[in-house]
């Protein structure tokens, strides 16, 4: 996986367009999701990565998304689930890229344990560019906010 | 008609469609951990005969403890097994992936080896967003405890 700092500013590139920008949070959720559903069981016990690796295939992150959405009211659980969705689909979207010396996710679980990936790059090596990702999010979000600003002292 | 009510009503429960999804959730979680029998170096180490010579996958959380001349030492789930090789550029403390053959004397043959330079800081920056994801979730919606339900903020 890139890292979330990575996996979090995609989604936040992707979602400022404003008539894209409803339902951002879910989005985000969404895009780092599968990491948050497997990473912290194993990092802090490694045995656990057995049963928690299941997390990261999309119909199990799919059916949490699912899950997740029926916390949300009514009226706005459809926006929810779509863009959780949508969220999921580009972590994995950007997984997907990732170079494996020996296997990588099981995309088809619980169909086929076989695995494929692009191969662009190793995991490691989208750190270099955090700080260009956290640069971008904040100038995107500091711009956005003064043109607000600026909007609201022009209203009659 | 009046069959296709009762079903719509019932998807319409909430409670219910949360019971059928944990259920779901569930069956393939048991699924995933109990129709895949990895070869792991806790096994390897407790049968070594019954693995000897059989390739193992030795790639979650394994750190290099210590540098030989004709390779490394490497921890996995508490346990800690020499390693005949090439280290690469691995320090000790780094994070590896690795392919090797179990050897019934008690080491690894490396077959390809992986050193995760940044493995640590990694995770240590993916704390913030996960964190600021949480913050903008309770910041953009309203948690009702009553209905266990994420109302939008007015």
């Amino acid at each position: 996986m890139p890292d979330l700092v990575t996996h979090f500013a995609a989604a936040y590139i992707l979602k400022v367009p404003r008539q894209w920008s409803k339902f951002r949070i879910p989005f985000y959720i969404g895009a780092i999701l599968p990491d948050l559903l497997s990473r912290p069981f194993y990092i802090i016990y490694p045995s656990a990565a057995f049963v928690v690796y299941s997390f990261h295939t999309p119909l199990v992150t799919a059916v949490v998304c699912l899950l997740i959405a029926q916390f949300f009211q009514e009226e706005i659980r459809p926006g929810v689930r779509r863009n959780l969705f949508l969220g999921i689909g580009l972590h994995y979207g950007l997984d997907l890229m990732q170079k494996y010396l020996i296997s990588g996710y099981v995309w088809l679980f619980p169909f086929s344990w076989k695995s494929f990936s692009l191969q662009l790059f190793w995991s490691e090596e989208a750190l270099q560019f955090v700080p260009v990702w956290v640069a971008l999010v904040l100038g995107i979000e500091t711009f956005i906010q003064i043109k607000k600003r600026i909007r609201k002292e022009n209203l009659p | 008609m009046r069959e296709q009510s009762a079903i719509h009503l019932i998807f319409r429960n909430r409670w219910i469609n949360i019971l059928g999804l944990l259920v779901v959730l569930i069956c393939l979680v048991l699924y995933g951990y109990l129709s895949r029998d990895p070869v792991t170096l806790d096994k390897c180490l407790n049968n070594p005969i019954q693995y000897d010579g059989k390739d193992i996958n030795v790639s979650i959380e394994a750190t290099v403890v210590k540098l030989l001349s004709d390779g490394f030492f490497v921890r996995q789930m508490g346990r800690a097994i020499r390693v005949v090789g090439d280290p690469q550029n691995a320090s000790v403390g780094d994070f590896v992936v690795m392919l090797a053959v179990f050897h019934k004397e008690g080491y690894l043959e490396l077959k390809s080896l992986r050193v995760a330079k940044g493995r640590r800081l990694k995770v240590l920056i993916s704390i913030p967003p996960a964190l600021l994801v949480l913050f903008l979730l309770f910041w953009t919606y309203r948690f009702d405890l009553r209905l266990l339900l994420f109302k939008e903020r007015i």
